[in-house]
Protein backbone atom coordinates (compact mmCIF):
# COMPACT_ATOMS: atom_id res chain seq x y z
CA UNK A 1 0.00 0.00 0.00
CA UNK A 2 1.62 3.26 -1.12
CA UNK A 3 0.64 6.31 1.23
CA UNK A 4 -2.02 8.35 -0.97
CA UNK A 5 -3.81 4.99 -1.17
CA UNK A 6 -3.08 5.34 2.97
CA UNK A 7 -4.73 8.56 2.99
CA UNK A 8 -7.39 7.76 1.55
CA UNK A 9 -8.61 5.02 3.88
CA UNK A 10 -7.54 6.95 7.19
CA UNK A 11 -9.54 10.14 5.88
CA UNK A 12 -12.49 7.79 7.10
CA UNK A 13 -11.32 6.79 10.31
CA UNK A 14 -12.96 8.87 12.97
CA UNK A 15 -10.52 10.76 15.75
CA UNK A 16 -12.20 9.20 18.51
CA UNK A 17 -10.78 6.25 18.07
CA UNK A 18 -14.77 4.81 17.38
CA UNK A 19 -12.93 2.54 14.28
CA UNK A 20 -9.74 1.14 16.20
CA UNK A 21 -11.18 -2.27 15.90
CA UNK A 22 -11.97 -1.91 12.57
CA UNK A 23 -9.75 -4.49 10.58
CA UNK A 24 -10.13 -1.96 6.98
CA UNK A 25 -7.93 0.09 9.08
CA UNK A 26 -4.92 -1.89 10.09
CA UNK A 27 -2.96 -1.93 7.84
CA UNK A 28 -3.08 1.81 7.12
CA UNK A 29 -2.67 2.65 10.98
CA UNK A 30 0.28 0.34 10.83
CA UNK A 31 1.92 2.13 7.96
CA UNK A 32 1.04 5.51 9.89
CA UNK A 33 2.85 4.09 12.90
CA UNK A 34 5.93 3.18 10.58
CA UNK A 35 5.97 6.04 8.09
CA UNK A 36 7.29 9.00 9.52
CA UNK A 37 5.71 11.29 6.75
CA UNK A 38 2.22 9.70 6.28
CA UNK A 39 2.67 9.58 10.49
CA UNK A 40 2.51 13.76 10.53
CA UNK A 41 -0.08 13.59 7.83
CA UNK A 42 -2.08 11.52 10.08
CA UNK A 43 -1.88 13.64 13.32
CA UNK A 44 -2.98 16.68 11.60
CA UNK A 45 -5.97 14.99 10.00
CA UNK A 46 -6.66 14.00 13.54
CA UNK A 47 -6.59 17.50 14.19
CA UNK A 48 -8.22 18.92 12.07
CA UNK A 49 -11.11 16.42 12.15
CA UNK A 50 -11.44 17.08 15.59
CA UNK A 51 -12.27 20.66 15.33
CA UNK A 52 -14.26 20.30 13.37
CA UNK A 53 -16.56 17.55 15.39
CA UNK A 54 -15.86 19.70 18.49
CA UNK A 55 -17.21 22.88 16.32
CA UNK A 56 -20.38 20.71 15.39
CA UNK A 57 -21.02 20.09 19.19
CA UNK A 58 -21.54 23.46 19.66
CA UNK A 59 -24.25 23.36 17.47
CA UNK A 60 -26.92 23.69 20.15
CA UNK A 61 -30.04 21.35 20.06
CA UNK A 62 -33.25 22.79 21.26
CA UNK A 63 -33.73 22.34 25.22
CA UNK A 64 -37.35 20.89 24.45
CA UNK A 65 -36.80 18.87 21.90
CA UNK A 66 -35.76 15.49 23.27
CA UNK A 67 -38.93 15.58 25.16
CA UNK A 68 -40.97 16.56 22.40
CA UNK A 69 -39.64 13.32 20.52
CA UNK A 70 -39.69 10.77 23.79
CA UNK A 71 -43.41 11.93 23.83
CA UNK A 72 -43.57 11.58 19.94
CA UNK A 73 -42.15 7.87 20.35
CA UNK A 74 -44.79 6.94 24.18
CA UNK A 75 -47.57 8.72 21.74
CA UNK A 76 -46.54 5.52 19.15
CA UNK A 77 -46.64 2.94 22.18
CA UNK A 78 -49.48 4.20 23.54
CA UNK A 79 -51.56 3.97 20.48
CA UNK A 80 -50.13 1.07 18.08
CA UNK A 81 -51.41 1.32 14.46
CA UNK A 82 -53.69 -1.00 13.10
CA UNK A 83 -51.94 -3.08 10.30
CA UNK A 84 -55.22 -5.03 9.35
CA UNK A 85 -56.79 -4.55 6.30
CA UNK A 86 -60.52 -4.48 6.31
CA UNK A 87 -62.51 -6.27 3.64
CA UNK A 88 -63.84 -4.90 0.72
CA UNK A 89 -67.14 -6.46 1.54
CA UNK A 90 -67.47 -4.50 4.88
CA UNK A 91 -66.28 -1.19 2.63
CA UNK A 92 -69.09 -1.70 0.18
CA UNK A 93 -71.45 -2.41 3.23
CA UNK A 94 -69.80 0.56 4.81
CA UNK A 95 -70.38 2.68 1.94
CA UNK A 96 -74.29 1.99 1.39
CA UNK A 97 -75.03 2.71 5.17
CA UNK A 98 -73.41 6.17 4.42
CA UNK A 99 -75.62 6.73 1.78
CA UNK A 100 -78.35 5.99 3.29
CA UNK A 101 -77.41 8.17 6.22
CA UNK A 102 -77.05 10.97 4.10
CA UNK A 103 -80.64 10.20 2.71
CA UNK A 104 -81.86 10.49 6.11
CA UNK A 105 -79.89 12.79 7.44
CA UNK A 106 -79.55 15.18 4.72
CA UNK A 107 -83.05 16.93 5.72
CA UNK A 108 -82.27 17.51 9.57
CA UNK A 109 -78.84 19.32 8.78
CA UNK A 110 -80.52 21.76 6.49
CA UNK A 111 -83.00 22.36 9.19
CA UNK A 112 -79.74 23.01 11.47
CA UNK A 113 -79.07 27.06 12.56
CA UNK A 114 -75.90 28.41 11.00
CA UNK A 115 -74.39 28.48 14.23
CA UNK A 116 -74.58 24.76 14.98
CA UNK A 117 -73.70 23.86 11.51
CA UNK A 118 -70.51 26.18 11.97
CA UNK A 119 -69.64 24.59 15.21
CA UNK A 120 -70.07 21.01 13.42
CA UNK A 121 -67.67 21.94 10.50
CA UNK A 122 -65.21 23.48 12.92
CA UNK A 123 -65.37 20.75 15.35
CA UNK A 124 -64.61 18.30 12.19
CA UNK A 125 -61.98 20.62 10.80
CA UNK A 126 -59.90 21.05 14.37
CA UNK A 127 -60.55 17.30 14.97
CA UNK A 128 -58.54 17.00 11.92
CA UNK A 129 -55.70 18.96 12.89
CA UNK A 130 -55.13 16.84 15.84
CA UNK A 131 -54.75 13.45 14.42
CA UNK A 132 -51.59 13.66 12.73
CA UNK A 133 -50.14 10.61 14.15
CA UNK A 134 -48.70 10.81 16.47
CA UNK A 135 -50.29 14.54 16.89
CA UNK A 136 -50.67 17.89 15.45
CA UNK A 137 -47.61 19.56 13.55
CA UNK A 138 -46.50 22.63 15.96
CA UNK A 139 -45.02 25.81 14.71
CA UNK A 140 -43.22 25.85 17.97
CA UNK A 141 -41.88 22.92 20.08
CA UNK A 142 -41.41 23.70 23.79
CA UNK A 143 -42.15 22.40 27.11
CA UNK A 144 -42.96 25.67 28.55
CA UNK A 145 -46.05 26.93 28.86
CA UNK A 146 -45.62 30.20 29.44
CA UNK A 147 -43.30 30.20 26.23
CA UNK A 148 -46.10 28.98 24.01
CA UNK A 149 -48.36 32.07 25.61
CA UNK A 150 -45.79 34.53 24.70
CA UNK A 151 -45.11 32.64 21.30
CA UNK A 152 -49.36 32.87 21.03
CA UNK A 153 -49.37 36.48 21.94
CA UNK A 154 -46.44 37.29 20.04
CA UNK A 155 -48.40 35.92 16.51
CA UNK A 156 -51.29 37.34 17.57
CA UNK A 157 -53.14 34.54 18.38
CA UNK A 158 -55.89 34.08 20.75
CA UNK A 159 -54.52 33.28 24.91
CA UNK A 160 -56.73 31.00 26.73
CA UNK A 161 -58.50 33.50 29.55
CA UNK A 162 -58.10 30.80 31.98
CA UNK A 163 -57.06 27.46 32.40
CA UNK A 164 -57.15 24.92 34.91
CA UNK A 165 -54.98 24.69 37.68
CA UNK A 166 -53.45 21.17 36.93
CA UNK A 167 -52.85 22.26 33.54
CA UNK A 168 -50.66 25.16 34.65
CA UNK A 169 -48.10 23.03 35.83
CA UNK A 170 -47.64 20.57 33.04
CA UNK A 171 -44.98 20.63 30.18
CA UNK A 172 -46.42 21.12 26.65
CA UNK A 173 -45.26 20.02 23.55
CA UNK A 174 -45.69 23.46 21.95
CA UNK A 175 -48.37 25.15 19.87
CA UNK A 176 -49.35 26.67 16.28
CA UNK A 177 -50.92 29.80 15.65
CA UNK A 178 -53.14 29.53 12.67
CA UNK A 179 -56.21 30.93 10.83
CA UNK A 180 -59.75 29.18 10.11
CA UNK A 181 -62.04 30.57 8.25
CA UNK A 182 -60.84 34.12 8.58
CA UNK A 183 -59.88 33.65 12.30
CA UNK A 184 -56.84 33.46 13.97
CA UNK A 185 -56.81 30.41 15.90
CA UNK A 186 -54.26 28.70 18.52
CA UNK A 187 -53.69 25.31 19.23
CA UNK A 188 -51.45 24.48 22.50
CA UNK A 189 -50.58 20.98 23.12
CA UNK A 190 -49.94 19.62 26.70
CA UNK A 191 -48.15 16.45 27.89
CA UNK A 192 -49.93 14.49 30.12
CA UNK A 193 -47.12 12.02 32.25
CA UNK A 194 -48.08 8.76 30.27
CA UNK A 195 -47.25 10.85 27.01
CA UNK A 196 -50.87 11.55 26.22
CA UNK A 197 -51.43 14.52 24.62
CA UNK A 198 -54.04 17.18 25.80
CA UNK A 199 -55.44 19.97 23.06
CA UNK A 200 -56.21 23.51 24.12
CA UNK A 201 -57.53 25.42 20.34
CA UNK A 202 -59.00 28.88 21.26
CA UNK A 203 -60.94 31.26 19.51
CA UNK A 204 -62.78 34.02 19.22
CA UNK A 205 -66.66 33.13 20.00
CA UNK A 206 -67.99 35.23 16.95
CA UNK A 207 -66.30 33.08 14.67
CA UNK A 208 -68.40 30.15 15.50
CA UNK A 209 -71.65 32.39 14.64
CA UNK A 210 -73.14 32.94 17.65
CA UNK A 211 -73.43 28.77 18.22
CA UNK A 212 -74.95 27.18 21.14
CA UNK A 213 -72.12 25.40 22.71
CA UNK A 214 -72.40 21.59 24.09
CA UNK A 215 -71.61 21.99 27.71
CA UNK A 216 -70.84 18.53 29.24
CA UNK A 217 -68.07 15.80 28.21
CA UNK A 218 -68.34 13.88 25.33
CA UNK A 219 -66.98 11.69 23.11
CA UNK A 220 -66.43 11.71 18.98
CA UNK A 221 -64.44 10.12 16.58
CA UNK A 222 -62.62 8.31 18.92
CA UNK A 223 -61.72 11.94 20.94
CA UNK A 224 -62.88 13.03 23.91
CA UNK A 225 -64.24 16.57 23.95
CA UNK A 226 -65.30 19.37 25.83
CA UNK A 227 -66.36 22.77 24.96
CA UNK A 228 -65.70 25.90 27.74
CA UNK A 229 -66.59 29.72 26.89
CA UNK A 230 -65.03 32.41 28.72
CA UNK A 231 -64.46 36.09 28.33
CA UNK A 232 -65.90 36.13 24.44
CA UNK A 233 -63.33 32.95 23.57
CA UNK A 234 -64.05 29.65 23.39
CA UNK A 235 -61.96 27.03 24.49
CA UNK A 236 -62.45 23.70 22.68
CA UNK A 237 -60.44 20.71 24.19
CA UNK A 238 -59.72 17.09 22.86
CA UNK A 239 -57.69 14.57 24.05
CA UNK A 240 -57.63 10.43 23.73
CA UNK A 241 -56.99 10.14 27.18
CA UNK A 242 -59.49 7.72 29.16
CA UNK A 243 -62.48 10.12 29.64
CA UNK A 244 -62.23 10.02 33.71
CA UNK A 245 -58.51 11.50 33.51
CA UNK A 246 -59.23 14.30 31.20
CA UNK A 247 -62.37 15.22 33.17
CA UNK A 248 -60.08 15.00 36.40
CA UNK A 249 -57.64 17.32 34.52
CA UNK A 250 -59.96 19.61 33.27
CA UNK A 251 -61.69 20.08 36.32
CA UNK A 252 -59.22 20.80 38.76
CA UNK B 1 -32.39 -8.40 15.62
CA UNK B 2 -36.03 -7.90 14.83
CA UNK B 3 -37.49 -4.26 14.39
CA UNK B 4 -39.80 -4.80 17.72
CA UNK B 5 -37.10 -4.77 19.90
CA UNK B 6 -35.90 -0.87 18.78
CA UNK B 7 -36.53 0.98 21.52
CA UNK B 8 -37.77 4.06 20.39
CA UNK B 9 -36.85 5.85 23.31
CA UNK B 10 -33.47 5.01 23.74
CA UNK B 11 -33.23 6.19 20.17
CA UNK B 12 -34.88 9.38 20.31
CA UNK B 13 -31.50 9.51 23.01
CA UNK B 14 -28.76 8.26 20.86
CA UNK B 15 -29.39 10.02 17.57
CA UNK B 16 -31.43 13.14 18.15
CA UNK B 17 -28.76 15.69 18.98
CA UNK B 18 -26.37 14.00 15.34
CA UNK B 19 -30.11 14.31 13.46
CA UNK B 20 -30.75 17.77 14.75
CA UNK B 21 -27.16 19.21 13.64
CA UNK B 22 -27.57 16.58 10.52
CA UNK B 23 -30.71 18.51 10.00
CA UNK B 24 -29.72 22.17 10.60
CA UNK B 25 -26.43 22.18 8.35
CA UNK B 26 -29.26 20.85 5.80
CA UNK B 27 -31.88 23.94 6.43
CA UNK B 28 -29.87 26.35 8.37
CA UNK B 29 -32.95 26.68 10.04
CA UNK B 30 -34.15 25.98 13.36
CA UNK B 31 -37.66 25.75 12.74
CA UNK B 32 -37.26 23.57 9.68
CA UNK B 33 -34.61 21.64 11.25
CA UNK B 34 -36.93 20.79 14.11
CA UNK B 35 -39.40 19.82 11.95
CA UNK B 36 -37.15 17.60 10.00
CA UNK B 37 -36.07 15.75 12.89
CA UNK B 38 -39.46 15.40 14.29
CA UNK B 39 -40.61 14.19 10.87
CA UNK B 40 -37.49 11.87 11.01
CA UNK B 41 -38.55 10.31 14.33
CA UNK B 42 -42.67 9.98 12.92
CA UNK B 43 -41.57 8.32 10.42
CA UNK B 44 -39.60 5.76 12.58
CA UNK B 45 -42.70 4.93 15.40
CA UNK B 46 -44.75 4.20 11.65
CA UNK B 47 -42.33 2.26 10.17
CA UNK B 48 -39.96 0.47 12.87
CA UNK B 49 -41.52 -3.09 12.34
CA UNK B 50 -39.65 -2.67 8.72
CA UNK B 51 -36.74 -2.46 10.58
CA UNK B 52 -34.70 -5.86 10.73
CA UNK B 53 -31.17 -5.03 12.03
CA UNK B 54 -30.51 -2.51 15.03
CA UNK B 55 -27.19 -1.84 13.61
CA UNK B 56 -28.77 0.13 10.51
CA UNK B 57 -31.38 1.97 12.89
CA UNK B 58 -28.73 4.87 12.38
CA UNK B 59 -28.61 4.82 8.75
CA UNK B 60 -32.27 4.28 8.19
CA UNK B 61 -32.84 7.64 10.42
CA UNK B 62 -30.30 9.55 8.63
CA UNK B 63 -31.26 8.07 5.20
CA UNK B 64 -35.02 8.98 5.75
CA UNK B 65 -34.37 12.94 7.16
CA UNK B 66 -32.68 13.69 4.00
CA UNK B 67 -35.11 12.21 2.01
CA UNK B 68 -37.48 14.39 3.47
CA UNK B 69 -35.66 17.18 3.52
CA UNK B 70 -35.60 16.43 -0.65
CA UNK B 71 -38.60 16.20 -0.66
CA UNK B 72 -39.19 19.61 1.18
CA UNK B 73 -37.17 21.13 -1.07
CA UNK B 74 -38.28 19.78 -4.49
CA UNK B 75 -42.19 21.41 -3.13
CA UNK B 76 -40.54 24.42 -2.97
CA UNK B 77 -40.56 25.77 -6.67
CA UNK B 78 -37.20 28.46 -5.74
CA UNK B 79 -35.21 27.99 -3.64
CA UNK B 80 -32.83 31.70 -4.16
CA UNK B 81 -29.80 32.05 -2.18
CA UNK B 82 -30.00 35.44 0.89
CA UNK B 83 -27.92 37.01 2.68
CA UNK B 84 -27.58 36.10 6.04
CA UNK B 85 -27.38 38.95 8.51
CA UNK B 86 -27.39 38.41 12.69
CA UNK B 87 -30.32 39.57 13.64
CA UNK B 88 -32.75 39.30 11.20
CA UNK B 89 -32.84 35.79 10.05
CA UNK B 90 -32.46 32.70 12.60
CA UNK B 91 -30.25 33.39 14.99
CA UNK B 92 -27.70 30.41 14.36
CA UNK B 93 -27.87 27.70 16.95
CA UNK B 94 -24.66 27.57 17.92
CA UNK B 95 -22.98 28.56 21.53
CA UNK B 96 -23.00 32.54 21.76
CA UNK B 97 -19.57 32.45 23.28
CA UNK B 98 -17.68 34.29 20.88
CA UNK B 99 -14.86 32.94 19.05
CA UNK B 100 -16.21 29.57 19.79
CA UNK B 101 -19.37 30.50 18.09
CA UNK B 102 -18.09 32.25 14.76
CA UNK B 103 -16.12 28.38 15.16
CA UNK B 104 -18.84 26.84 14.22
CA UNK B 105 -20.43 29.31 11.67
CA UNK B 106 -17.02 29.31 9.82
CA UNK B 107 -17.59 25.36 9.74
CA UNK B 108 -20.94 25.42 8.62
CA UNK B 109 -20.46 28.00 5.82
CA UNK B 110 -17.39 26.19 4.70
CA UNK B 111 -19.35 22.96 4.31
CA UNK B 112 -21.76 24.78 2.31
CA UNK B 113 -18.74 25.84 -0.26
CA UNK B 114 -17.59 22.29 -0.79
CA UNK B 115 -18.45 20.57 -3.58
CA UNK B 116 -21.75 19.21 -3.59
CA UNK B 117 -20.18 15.91 -4.29
CA UNK B 118 -18.71 15.66 -1.41
CA UNK B 119 -20.49 17.65 1.17
CA UNK B 120 -23.34 15.19 2.15
CA UNK B 121 -21.22 12.69 3.17
CA UNK B 122 -18.74 15.29 4.96
CA UNK B 123 -21.52 16.37 7.03
CA UNK B 124 -22.82 13.12 7.82
CA UNK B 125 -19.10 12.08 8.74
CA UNK B 126 -18.87 15.48 11.04
CA UNK B 127 -22.53 16.59 12.47
CA UNK B 128 -24.12 13.37 12.20
CA UNK B 129 -21.23 10.98 13.51
CA UNK B 130 -21.30 8.00 11.16
CA UNK B 131 -18.62 6.13 10.33
CA UNK B 132 -18.09 5.36 6.63
CA UNK B 133 -19.95 2.42 6.50
CA UNK B 134 -23.34 3.55 7.44
CA UNK B 135 -22.41 6.77 5.41
CA UNK B 136 -22.00 4.20 2.31
CA UNK B 137 -25.02 2.64 3.45
CA UNK B 138 -27.25 6.01 3.88
CA UNK B 139 -26.13 7.16 0.38
CA UNK B 140 -26.28 3.94 -1.48
CA UNK B 141 -22.76 4.21 -2.65
CA UNK B 142 -19.67 1.42 -2.12
CA UNK B 143 -17.13 1.94 0.62
CA UNK B 144 -14.94 2.81 -1.43
CA UNK B 145 -16.68 6.15 -2.79
CA UNK B 146 -17.39 7.41 0.66
CA UNK B 147 -13.32 7.16 1.53
CA UNK B 148 -12.99 8.79 -1.98
CA UNK B 149 -15.13 11.26 -0.95
CA UNK B 150 -13.92 12.14 2.35
CA UNK B 151 -10.21 12.56 1.32
CA UNK B 152 -11.25 14.73 -1.53
CA UNK B 153 -13.74 16.93 0.59
CA UNK B 154 -11.52 16.98 3.40
CA UNK B 155 -9.38 18.95 1.72
CA UNK B 156 -11.45 21.07 -0.24
CA UNK B 157 -12.96 21.92 3.66
CA UNK B 158 -9.27 22.52 5.02
CA UNK B 159 -9.26 24.93 1.94
CA UNK B 160 -12.37 26.66 2.44
CA UNK B 161 -11.45 27.13 6.15
CA UNK B 162 -8.55 28.39 5.46
CA UNK B 163 -10.19 30.95 3.00
CA UNK B 164 -13.03 32.33 5.23
CA UNK B 165 -10.39 32.88 8.08
CA UNK B 166 -8.10 34.86 5.71
CA UNK B 167 -10.01 37.14 4.25
CA UNK B 168 -14.61 36.85 3.58
CA UNK B 169 -15.88 38.56 5.93
CA UNK B 170 -17.49 35.82 8.56
CA UNK B 171 -21.41 37.50 9.35
CA UNK B 172 -22.36 37.24 5.73
CA UNK B 173 -23.47 33.10 5.02
CA UNK B 174 -25.50 32.30 2.50
CA UNK B 175 -28.46 30.43 3.10
CA UNK B 176 -31.53 28.84 1.24
CA UNK B 177 -34.97 31.32 1.90
CA UNK B 178 -37.27 30.64 4.53
CA UNK B 179 -40.12 29.77 3.72
CA UNK B 180 -41.62 29.28 7.53
CA UNK B 181 -41.85 31.40 10.29
CA UNK B 182 -39.76 30.27 13.19
CA UNK B 183 -39.55 31.50 16.63
CA UNK B 184 -36.95 33.56 17.33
Amino acid sequence: MNNETAKVILSAYRHDGADAQDPLFTDALQQARLDPELGKWFEEQRAFDQRIFQAAQRIKTPASLKEVLIAVAQGAKARPRSRSRIPWSWLALAAVLVIAGLVLVGPLGVNRSNGENTLAVFQQDALAMLSGQPGPKLDFLTPSLPATQDYIAKEQGPLAPTLPAALKGMHTAGCLVTEWHHYRISLTCFLMHDGQLVHLVVLPKDALAGARLPGDFQAADGWRIVYRERDGMVMFWATHAPMNEFENLLQS
Amino acid sequence: MIGQTINLEAAVASFYQPLYRFAYSLTRNEAEALDLTQQTFLILTQHVHQIREQEKLKSWLFTTLRREFLKTARRQSSYPEVEFHPGQHDAPSAEDAGGTAADAHTILQALDQVDEIYRVTLKLFYLGELSYREIADTLEVPVGTVMSRLSRGKEQLRTKIAGLETGVDPKIITMPQRKRKGHE
